[in-house]
């Protein structure tokens, strides 16, 4: 190859694959003998699964009427729940706050129902579970109740602030556009202190790997390109699962994460900053911390916008642990943290 | 039967060949298509269709390895229908992880497909496998020529699936690393 005139030619993936495919057959030879296992037989690759593949995507027809019955039943529930908090509930504006967006929504109708005061008795279960309601005072502030899209901080015990976190609920949701919400799925309890003016929005399934919450309000715009909201808001809290993806890459030895371990995601630059054990969670736990670009726009996309952000950046907080079924990740925009003020944040970090 | 056998059926045009390779490579050829185009109907197509051009091929071709040689025109004949299928989406396929996977380190862009000689590209890579170990190697083939799930080649391996994932990365960031040496743009 060296020196030859047909060098410096750019090549792509489907280059790769296709070249792929006319590599030396002794190199072949060697990996079906790998491929063929202990008995030698090829055919005792089990890769084949079209026709196991296939069944899974029958529907099936005794379990789908009963979720769909449950499905029903958990939306009158909910409305009920809604009505009753509402009714029972209207001159303290935070039980529509939190109403609003929560997965944890199902659990309040539930209670509703059984609790006659039915708001207070749900918002204690919400702050157990979710406990960061509780924890929302970086600077801690004399006037919380109801200030700057403080959603779900109304739920912590303010129940003055009415209509002006009515309104504020409205607009920070509006923020939170494009990816589904999953109703059924819940987060592992958690707490991190946010800074007043930054709420949470519903759990979201941001990926295939990863789900969570963006932290509101969104930071920047993103004039007809395509980016994730994630990129976009002013942080985000993940729970990311270890083996899910190309993506989830970390390498631990000796329960050290290595060097090049990290989340990686397309459109993306990340500079390590620190690796350090993380002593508020128990267990031996490391965050891994980066300073992130995206890419908000394509160069095409880029070419028609006026945006002054092409990239968002983001201190990116990565909780990872030998051995963990889920690794955790806060992520908050360097729009509006500093360095110190981020890592403050990422220290305040506790999960059950 | 042994290879050697079925190839002298191809070369004496008795139909058996096919059989004698149908029995003993079906799967094997199943396997490979499915992992590339994910749909039974169009995987036995392309497995008919290798018989097919083994037997067109095989008077002038005398392969030692069967496997590898009839392997290779399912793979190619695959991802010909996957491109044909494919052309508004991309399918949910074990190749298309694959082409995802190289597209993190290998870049797109403005490629010139046409003037690389494919052989070139082929033999970097033969040359880049055989400087590596025989485990990495393995599973880099399992992964890239015959697009086998990571659970499985994990299973067969003896590892962890975020081992293999580990290695394929770094044996990805190798090849690019090798490539680019070697004179390629990626």
């Amino acid at each position: 190859m060296s020196g030859s005139d047909d060098k410096n030619k750019r090549i792509d993936a489907s280059m790769i694959m296709d070249s792929m495919g006319d590599i030396d057959e002794d190199l072949l030879r060697e990996a079906d003998a790998f491929r063929q296992g202990v008995n030698g037989d090829l055919n005792n690759i089990k890769s084949y699964d079209g026709e196991r593949r296939r069944k899974k995507k029958r529907p099936n027809l005794i379990a789908l009427p009963i979720a769909a019955a449950a499905v029903l039943f958990v939306v009158v529930a909910i409305t009920l729940g809604r009505s009753t908090l509402n009714l029972k509930n209207s001159s303290t504006d935070s039980a529509a706050s939190y109403d609003s967006g929560s997965s944890y929504m199902g659990e309040v109708a539930e209670n509703a129902d059984e609790d006659a005061a039915a708001s207070d008795s749900s918002y204690e279960d919400s702050s157990e579970r979710y406990e960061l309601d509780n924890e929302l005072s970086f600077e801690p502030s004399d006037n919380t109740s109801g200030t700057d899209g403080f959603d779900y901080s109304d739920a912590v015990s303010d129940s003055e602030a009415e209509a002006t976190s009515g309104e504020k609920e409205e607009s920070d949701y509006s923020d939170n556009v494009g990816e589904e919400p999953i109703a059924e799925e819940t987060l592992r309890e958690f707490a991190i202190n946010l800074p007043e003016g930054y709420s949470f929005g519903e759990v979201t399934e941001f990926d295939t790997y990863r789900k969570g919450m963006l932290i509101l309000p969104v930071q920047y715009e993103n004039e007809n390109g395509d980016a994730p909201d994630r990129w976009k808001a002013s942080g985000s809290y993940s729970e990311i699962d270890p083996v899910g993806g190309v993506y989830v890459n970390v390498i631990f030895e000796d329960g050290v994460p290595t060097e090049d371990s990290g989340i990686f995601e397309n459109h993306t630059s990340s500079e390590r900053l620190k690796t350090y054990k993380c002593e508020e969670l128990e267990g031996e736990w490391y965050c891994i911390e980066s300073y992130v670009k995206h890419d908000l726009y394509s160069a095409a996309q880029l070419e028609n916008t006026t945006d002054k952000d092409a990239t968002s950046d983001y201190y990116v907080f990565l909780y990872v642990m030998d051995g963990a079924d889920t690794y955790y990740e806060l992520t908050l925009s360097a729009k509006c943290f500093t360095a110190e003020d981020a890592e403050r944040i990422a220290r305040s970090i506790k999960i059950n | 039967m042994e290879d050697s056998r079925i190839v002298d059926l191809y070369w004496a045009r008795d139909e058996r060949a096919i059989t004698e390779t149908q029995t003993k490579y079906s799967r094997y050829l199943m396997t490979i298509a499915y992992n590339i185009v994910a749909d039974t109907g169009d995987s036995e197509e392309c497995v008919n269709d290798t018989y097919m051009r083994a037997w067109n091929a095989m008077p002038e071709d005398r392969p030692d390895q069967l496997s590898a040689y009839l392997g290779k025109f399912t793979r190619n004949l695959a991802i010909d229908i996957y491109r044909k299928k494919t052309a508004s989406k991309r399918k949910d396929s074990e190749y298309a992880l694959c082409l995802d996977e190289l597209d993190e380190c290998i870049s797109a862009g403005n490629t010139v497909e046409s003037e690389i000689e494919g052989k070139l590209l082929s033999k970097a890579i033969s040359d880049f496998l055989r400087g590596r170990s025989a485990e990495k190697r393995n599973i880099f083939i399992c992964r890239y020529f015959h697009c086998d799930p990571i659970k499985d080649i994990a299973e067969k391996a003896g590892m962890k699936e975020v081992s293999v994932r580990s290695v394929l990365l770094r044996e990805r960031e190798a090849l690019k690393e090798y490539l680019r040496k070697e004179g390629f743009e990626v």
